[in-house]
């Protein structure tokens, strides 16, 4: 079926192509919101011009769920789990962050096991977002077998998860200044014991990833974002690091990285295969950093509660699995906020992401779409209006 | 490819990874966070719970001396059992199975 | 002069805050360019008809926010021509705010978020079940019958401010020092640690903080002078406490008292071992002070038509003056005494009368305990007290039972007296009842059982099983059938102009209960002059009260035991028996709290 289409570009389209000012017939071929490789709801309008991808208008708004009011109805402190459900995978981190942003403004000091802890219980979900990535990814390629076992091995972290706090996957211990479950020592013993023996696994598929040519062919030279366009088009988290310039947000050492001698891991690739590596070198880097963590955790209390309302508006980001997270906090000196603007790194990716689709194939979108990790429920609670 | 092949082998022998539900119940981790229930004879109607819940889910009657709790609201996040003082609600292993409606259910001092 | 403007910004600390306007907007972003920035995000803040957008930026580690503030239905320039990834979140705002930005490069045109023919709106109104925003006073303060703010003095003792916890007492109660020593404390039995039996001494700790007030000298001052002359009639607590809240509010207020000290039942009443006469004078006359009273001893009103001409209202705080009588024979021997006599004998002329060894004391009130304990400290070894119901319905609060107990007084219950018999020693001829069925007021009345008399032999009896209200008959105020005078909802009697409250009007009560009404009729009085009255109870939801963060250590934690007199030292002296709190016990009663005024 042809569609005829006539849009006003103005100053050319993102992607640089020729269209400028002009309408010309191309087919358009619509992708999503349910297609069986996609693992969210997401619209993209590709134009093609017979195989070849000639346009993208990506368009959100399927999974809205009007979060940013929920957090003005409720009170400030009910909403760390209200913040935790925006997205399952990272749910620790919204709930860190928030906390965070909650005591900048009200001057509190976190206890330093605290900060330990929640480090710990990020990379945590780190790991795990990883595994569940890798394992999606290897099934869009086709490699369902591997899939399966990642997904086996990916339930220990969520055992582990259950032994810590009783949820599989929404561990609920952030409080606002500090942390509500403590790890003590048959707990820290159990953790390094499931994790060596998940390491070992994890381990053995390194020659898989780094080496199959299988894998190589299908993603190698797929969906370049070259290096000079990559920060000014917004990318964040391992896509940029995928294209070879050093940004991570835990560079700046909050919570409890700046003790833990973190380098963030890059590659020169700018190919969706090197994204995949940085992803996969970084789940090998979560182990260490756990173990770092738990040797070096002093002794102490793990909760500094606040002790006034919060008043004035601050600036919170993290770092998610995905990439850089955004928080916009305002008090008025009640116990409601005045607003809470949440920026997911995935409403970050999609400009370059429709930069990374000009000028490839139909059978490629599956991969290139796969390699900027899309989480579309977290990006989805987007600003409202308040009609009286 | 190859180098799958050891694992491939390996899980042709081995029983299966996943447990068949529900004709065989999962053995339960202690401390998980199940359902809930409440002792009337020790509940005062304080209404902290009321106040700490962050789903809204239980709502107190301080002249009946009644609380009526909503467990397909409910989040399992045991906010209301660490801040009852008097130790009224106790949680539970067991987690909250499927239903074919949402009820809610009442709890009533005794007279 | 833009690009100096923004160089100066530059120079501020971490989180710099920039502003412009529509039409300047598009000569700031490029300046942000070339400084190498990296594009956040858009914020938009609702206010009705005007609309704030707040654009942030990075550079290096720290981020630059840019507000602009313009009207709904003016057009904003976009910024996607220097930062083109910013499309995303200007198509959002162009949906869901009813903005229009023009130039934006890729423009859905107000589809981005609805689909084309969508027939329903994503522009609803936000409603939705509001979570509860429960807040109550606190069990304590509801049972009070003064709503004295018990909740808050106990945190500022705990925070070690006795002087702040004496100010928020005197706010509803006028006399903390005594109400410390001798209240009920019907707070206390409102505790929700009551049910662990280890309810928050909040008498106590009311005690500990008027000790360490320094000559019981209150914060509040005095407002201008009304012009207004206000008479009040009658020395206990209730006419001190009108005249404490009547002087603040600027009127002048004169006092008559009958005898020549002020403090009414608590001077005559409660004897030296629970309340010291000296702390009470120290109290009443800081209280006077504070307000401006003038006070008048030693005159007896007996006529209301001179009082009326001079003064612009009176409040009668006359009391209960008479004592009920048992209406049996033999009543008026020698040897046979009112409590009244007694006690005003011991702590008034501070007198000890020979009452011999043993005593018979025949009533269950909180003023036949008294008389009792009296008896046992003049001398006397074996002192009974006969009451004609049960343990369960004795009018007496608990706490003086157990003093009673613990020196040495016998109870015997179900018994009533029958016929005094005169002589040396005196014969009580008595018999035992039984509890039949409820009468008017709930209680199970008690009725003989024929063929039980016995008889015991004594040395002096006292009575007392009630008092009576009488007051004189000139005063021309409507009364009803017991005596007590008939008053509405605003305390005013069937005379315009004269007030009544206290004993006098709702039968012998307790201290607590004449101060509220001392307090209200202030209220009343002042509110009648046009003025605004004082202020009543009310709770602010923005000020931020913390709850323990130790709650698992609270809960198990046991009460602090108030020091009291040895038990051989208590009989041969009249020295108070409670010896109060020092500041370390009385930081750790005071930790012990739950909070349950929390916000936060």
């Amino acid at each position: 079926m042809k569609h005829f289409v006539k849009l006003t570009v103005v100053g050319g389209a993102i992607g640089m192509s020729e269209i400028s000012n002009k309408t010309k017939k191309y087919s358009v071929l619509p992708f999503g919101p349910q297609h069986p490789v996609l693992p969210e709801p997401v619209h993209l309008k590709f134009l093609v011009d017979e195989e070849k991808i000639v346009d993208v208008l990506p368009n959100l708004g399927y999974v809205h769920r009007g979060i940013e009011r929920g957090c003005e109805l409720n009170d400030y402190k009910r909403n760390i789990y209200l913040t935790e459900r925006v997205c399952g995978i990272c749910n620790f981190i919204h709930g860190a962050t928030y906390s965070a942003g909650i005591e900048k403004i009200t001057d509190t000091e976190v206890p330093i096991r605290a900060k330990y802890l929640r480090s710990i219980w990020s990379e945590l979900q780190r790991l795990q977002s990883h595994l569940l990535w890798l394992g999606l990814f290897a099934d869009a390629i086709g490699f369902e077998s591997l899939f399966m076992q990642i997904w086996r091995d990916r339930e220990m972290v969520l055992s582990l998860n259950e032994k810590t706090n009783g949820h599989r996957i929404h561990l609920e211990t952030n409080l606002i200044g500090g942390a509500r479950k403590d790890i003590d020592e048959s707990l820290a013993k159990v953790y390094k014991e499931d994790l060596s023996v998940l390491r070992k696994k994890v381990e053995a598929l390194t020659p898989v990833f780094h080496k199959d040519p299988g894998i190589k062919q299908k993603c190698e030279g797929k969906g370049i974002l070259p290096k000079s366009k990559a920060r000014f088009l917004g990318a964040v988290g391992p896509v940029i690091r995928g294209s070879g310039l050093k940004e991570d947000i835990r560079m700046t050492g909050y919570e409890a990285y700046g003790q833990l001698d973190f380098e963030p891991i890059v590659y020169n690739g700018e190919d969706a295969y090197s994204r995949m590596l940085v992803r996969f070198d970084e789940t090998l880097q979560a182990f260490d950093l756990i173990d770092k963590a738990l040797k070096q955790m002093p002794e102490g209390p793990i909760l500094n509660k606040n002790t006034k309302f919060p008043e004035g508006s601050t600036v919170v980001r993290s770092e998610q699995p995905r990439g850089e997270l955004f928080y916009y906090l305002e008090g008025n000196g009640t116990n409601k906020l005045d607003r809470c603007k949440i920026r997911t790194p995935t409403a970050a990716n999609i400009p370059p992401l429709v930069n990374m689709l000009i000028g490839y194939e139909v059978p490629d979108i599956p991969t290139i779409v796969h390699s900027i990790d899309p989480c579309i429920s977290c990006t989805e609670r987007i600003v409202y209006l308040k009609e009286k | 490819m190859p180098k799958m092949l050891k694992e491939v082998l390996k899980n042709l022998i081995s029983p299966p990874a996943t447990v068949n539900y529900p004709f065989v119940k999962p053995t339960p981790v202690p401390g998980t966070r199940g359902a809930l229930t409440w002792d009337m004879s020790k509940c005062d109607q304080c209404q902290d719970c009321e106040r700490v819940c962050p789903s809204v889910a239980i709502k107190v009657y301080p002249e009946e001396k009644k609380v009526e709790y909503q467990p397909f609201k409910c989040l399992f996040c045991y906010l209301c059992i660490d801040n009852c003082m008097q130790n009224a609600i106790v949680g539970s292993d067991n987690f909250k199975t499927a239903d074919y409606e949402k009820k809610t259910e009442v709890y009533e001092t005794k007279q | 002069m833009i690009f100096l403007a923004i160089q100066h910004y530059e120079i501020k600390s971490k989180l710099d805050d920039l502003k412009t306007t529509p039409s300047e907007i598009s000569l700031v972003i490029n300046e942000l360019k070339s400084q190498n920035v990296r594009f956040l995000t858009i914020t938009a803040l609702d206010q009705d008809e005007s609309i704030e957008l707040v654009y942030h930026f990075e550079k290096g580690i720290d981020v630059i926010n840019l507000h602009l503030k313009s009207l709904k239905k003016d057009v904003i320039p976009s910024i996607t021509s220097v930062f083109p990834a910013a499309f995303i979140a200007e198509n959002e705002l162009q949906d869901l705010f009813k903005l229009k930005i023009s130039g934006i490069n890729v423009d859905l045109g107000g589809k981005s978020i609805k689909v084309e023919d969508s027939p329903t709106t994503l522009l609803k109104p936000a409603v939705g079940p509001e979570p509860p925003i429960l807040r109550f006073y606190g069990r304590c303060r509801e049972e009070c019958p003064s709503m004295v703010n018990a909740p808050k003095y106990i945190r500022q003792i705990a925070q070690g401010d006795p002087i702040a916890a004496y100010n928020t007492v005197l706010e509803n109660a006028a006399l903390p020092a005594c109400l410390g020593r001798v209240c009920f404390a019907p707070c206390q039995e409102g505790c929700r640690q009551e049910k662990n039996d280890e309810p928050i001494q909040i008498r106590l700790l009311k005690r500990y903080a008027a000790d360490n007030t320094p000559a019981l000298k209150s914060k509040f001052k005095r407002s201008k002078s009304s012009g207004k002359k206000i008479a009040i009639v009658g020395g206990g607590p209730s006419g001190v406490a009108c005249a404490f809240y009547l002087g603040l509010m600027g009127h002048n207020v004169t006092l008559y008292e009958k005898t020549s000290k002020c403090g009414g039942a608590m001077l005559w009443g409660i004897p030296k071992y629970r309340l010291p006469k000296d702390i009470l004078e120290l109290e009443v006359q800081a209280r006077f002070k504070d307000a401006g009273v003038t006070f008048k001893p030693n005159s007896d009103i007996t006529d209301l038509k001179p009082l009326q001409k001079e003064y612009d209202a009176i409040y009668l705080a006359l009391g209960a003056s008479g004592s009920s009588k048992l209406m049996i024979e033999g009543e008026n021997s020698e040897g046979v005494y009112d409590f009244r006599d007694v006690l005003r004998m011991v702590n008034v002329e501070d007198k000890t009368p020979n009452l011999g060894k043993s005593v018979a004391v025949i009533g269950g009130g909180n003023s036949s305990i008294d008389a009792a304990r009296v008896a046992r400290r003049l001398g006397a070894d074996k002192v009974t007290m006969y009451y004609r119901r049960t343990e369960k319905e004795m009018p007496a609060s608990p706490l003086e039972i157990h003093g009673a107990i613990a020196e040495g007084v016998n109870f015997e219950y179900l018994v009533g007296p029958l016929k005094i018999n005169s002589g040396k020693p005196l014969k009580l001829m008595l018999q035992d009842m039984k509890l039949g069925e409820p009468d008017a007021s709930g209680r199970r009345r008690p009725e003989p059982i024929p063929g039980s008399e016995f008889t015991v032999e004594v040395d002096s009896i006292i009575t007392a099983i009630g008092q009576t209200v009488g007051i004189p008959s000139d005063f021309g105020v409507q009364v009803t059938r017991y005596g007590t005078i008939v008053v509405n909802d605003n305390y005013e009697t069937s005379i315009k102009g004269v007030y009544a409250g206290g004993d006098v009007v709702f039968g012998p009560k307790s201290v607590i209960e004449a101060l509220r009404d001392g307090k209200k009729v202030a209220s009343v009085i002042d509110k009648s002059f046009n003025g605004k009255g004082w202020p009543e109870p009310s709770i602010d939801m923005t000020e931020f009260v913390a709850r323990p963060s130790n709650l698992d250590e609270i809960k198990t934690q046991e009460k602090v035991e108030c020091r009291e007199l040895s038990l051989e030292a208590r009989i041969l002296s009249f020295d108070e028996v409670e010896l109060g709190f020092n500041v370390d016990e009385a930081l750790r009663e005071a930790n012990r709290c739950w909070r349950c005024d929390w916000n936060e």
